[in-house]
């Protein structure tokens, strides 16, 4: 494998022993992991592997990323993936503007008229465009983690593209050559696999499915990330989540519904009861036949919880 | 817990990875080389403590979270634990998602014939209500919404293509005389449909293929036919009248109502057709019982294979909507975990939430 060696890179976490050792890192942050994703997280420090990180959506996946980089102090550079997405906004792309301005100042001062020579001018290292992937490999400094975010909505032919990113740590452009990396970025990919990813990039990294959190670890989170919250609040509001969680709902609350439910129900004087929890459902369930089909169940819920 | 320098206990762990790499593959997990040396180099760097050996190896063998339950029995067994699970509790499918969809019961208002026929089982109507039935199918519409992709493709009119226009330019000086243009790619998903025609759906695949027909006709869906083997009826399908197209799959195709390979057939289709890229991306309708004459695993195969390649595997099962439905057959148990949506075959309202699960399933 070619490239730089992974572990002198990530010097922030040089120092980190074990998995619970992150772990605590990460706690001090704000960010509650389990064993499980720990490890990952530890493992893809030490491999220098990428991660890919799969589990539904609201579950801390993309959250991950951002209290690493955090901790490490380390640049975050993000990649969204949509449909459709290619070389030019995950890559580089060229200045288009400048790259005419430049024509239009060497034919003003009548410097250049071979056109080959012109040509050759425009693609100068100044007006290329640096995409998320080609700036993660050739920053200075603190290798960036870099975040490739819902890579199931992107088309496979783009995960070739990025595979071979991943995979030789270089990048062509043909006006320019090849691009080698002076960083190796500590690479996390999140999937809400509405698409099964193609194997071969698999492969290359390691995998870890993040489950919702229990209740006793939901209500250490919302304490964590809503102070103001009381605890008796906070753990009727993560028993009922868990319930929640085991309906056939359309859409099943993540921890950031869970955070803002306990706050509206904060707001709303901290009485949870089933009125309260039926004003307040908007902040946990985000469709219609959800909404109708907890609001009626919601007696027998909070007589579930104990409330 | 620093990674040792000396090379005997790597060489250990790693005897110790391949060791684990064959109970996997004991359950199925297919394992490669490069895999156990990644979970040999965790292992190294975690410890020996039994956390750090199950996810260390977890994460670096497996791929996917269906694989969990079989990584899990094969770890035990690695560990000497249990002998390995008995068929009975591998075959629990992973619960596979609930496709909702609004608007499924029909309102209060004076429902015709084909209305209160929509709940009852086809094989339990006579010919009158069948041809109803029918009638109702051929009525479907299926609209591929075609989507403006993205991606944009080099084109005579649309938007200018900078990129393209600058390299140009370069030819005149700097003078944009000739622009380049570029248009979005407009498309639709291709939709799939395999069809199990053998002597156990004898009373159901008619009412597929006529959705077929609907298919075909509206958005150019490739059609199959799946018995002792496979045989291509979208030529056949493709005609104006949905009778004529059945009456020309009835006279040709031969291994009609005889046994199901559905494996059989499935590896055909995949590697004929699959190949080809027909797979990639598209809607994949498999109507069928389930019921398989050959060995259920080489289904569970070709199926994890579809769901590899395909957007969206629906499977269609004529017994499904009955009370206390479980995926006995075998064939259905081992094809269930790769099927993102389960519908009823057995009556029109199944083949009306199958057409809005397709339509859906193509704007996604």
């Amino acid at each position: 494998m070619s490239g730089p060696d992974p572990v002198a890179d990530v010097l922030q976490f040089g120092s980190v022993a074990s998995p619970d050792a992150l772990a605590a890192e990460l706690d001090a942050d704000g960010y509650l992991t389990d064993d499980g994703l720990a490890t990952a997280v530890f493992l893809a420090l030490r491999l220098g592997r990428p991660l890919l990180l799969e589990g539904e959506a609201g579950v801390g996946k993309t959250e991950i990323a951002y209290a690493l980089a955090r901790r490490a102090n380390a640049p975050l550079i993000r990649l969204q993936c949509y449909e459709g997405i290619d070389a030019s906004q995950a890559l580089y792309d060229w200045d288009h503007a400048r790259q005419l301005l430049h024509l239009r100042a060497r034919e003003a001062s009548g410097a250049e008229s071979d056109p080959e020579a012109l040509e050759a001018g425009l693609y100068d290292e100044r007006y290329l465009r640096r995409r998320p992937l080609l700036e993660a490999i050739t920053t200075h400094g603190v290798p960036p983690v870099l975040l490739i975010d819902e890579l199931d909505r992107a088309d496979e032919e783009f995960e070739a593209l990025l595979l071979e990113v991943l995979s030789n740590w270089t990048i062509s452009i043909p006006e320019l050559g090849t691009v080698r990396a002076t960083v190796r970025p500590v690479v996390i990919l999140t999937s809400n696999r509405t698409r099964e990813l193609h194997d071969a990039l698999k492969r290359r990294c390691l995998y870890h499915w993040i489950d919702h959190p229990d209740a006793s670890r939901e209500l250490e989170i919302v304490l964590r990330r809503a102070p103001a919250v009381r605890r008796e609040v906070a753990e009727g509001i993560a028993a009922l989540v868990a319930h929640l969680r085991s309906m056939p709902l359309l859409k099943t609350p993540g921890i950031a519904e869970t955070i803002e439910w306990a706050r509206a129900i904060e707001e709303l004087g901290g009485q949870l009861d089933a009125s309260a929890a039926r004003r307040t459902l908007g902040a946990v369930l985000k469709h219609r036949d959800d909404l109708g089909a907890v609001g009626s169940a919601m007696p027998s819920l909070m007589a579930a919880i104990g409330r | 817990m620093s990674p040792s320098p000396a090379t005997s206990p790597r060489a250990a762990l790693a005897t110790l990875a391949a060791e684990l790499a064959g109970a996997l593959r004991g359950q199925g997990l297919v394992v490669d080389p490069a895999s156990v040396a990644a979970c040999a180099e965790a292992w190294a760097f975690l410890g020996d403590t039994l956390n750090g050996l199950y996810w260390g190896a977890r994460q670096t063998m497996v791929r996917s979270v269906g694989e969990f339950p079989a990584f899990d029995a094969g770890f035990a067994a690695f560990l000497g634990w249990t002998t390995p699970a008995d068929d009975d509790a591998d075959a629990v499918p992973t619960p596979i998602p609930t496709v909702h969809v609004a608007g499924d019961e029909v309102g209060g208002r004076l429902a015709s014939r084909g209305e209160r026929l929509a709940g009852q089982d086809i094989a339990t109507c006579d010919e009158a209500e069948r041809r109803d039935i029918f009638r109702s199918i051929a009525e479907l519409r299926l609209t591929a919404p075609r989507r403006v992709g993205v991606r944009q493709v080099g084109a005579r009119r649309g938007h200018l293509d900078l990129r393209a226009t600058v390299r140009r330019s370069a030819r005149f000086e700097g003078d944009l005389i000739e622009l380049a243009w570029r248009r979005q790619r407009r498309r639709a998903r291709r939709v799939v449909l395999l069809v199990d025609v053998s002597a156990s759906m004898a009373d159901y695949a008619e009412v597929l293929l006529r959705f077929g027909h609907v298919a075909v006709r509206a958005v150019g869906a490739e059609v199959f036919a799946m018995g002792t083997r496979l045989t291509r009826l979208t030529p056949l399908l493709d005609c104006d009248r949905p009778d004529e197209a059945v009456a020309r799959i009835n006279q040709r195709l031969v291994d009609r109502d005889g046994g199901t390979r559905l494996g059989a057939s499935l590896e055909c289709f995949t590697q004929q057709w699959g190949a080809r890229g027909l797979l990639r991306g598209a809607i994949v309708v498999i109507g069928s019982d389930g019921w398989e004459r050959d060995d259920p695993a080489l289904l569970g195969r070709q199926m994890a294979e579809v769901a590899r390649r395909a957007r969206r595997v629906v499977w269609v099962n004529p017994h499904c909507g009955r009370s206390g439905f479980e995926p006995t057959a075998a064939g259905m148990a081992a094809a269930m975990p790769h099927c993102d949506a389960l519908v009823d075959g057995a009556n029109l309202t199944g083949i009306r939430r199958l057409n809005r699960v397709v339509a859906a399933a193509m704007a996604a």
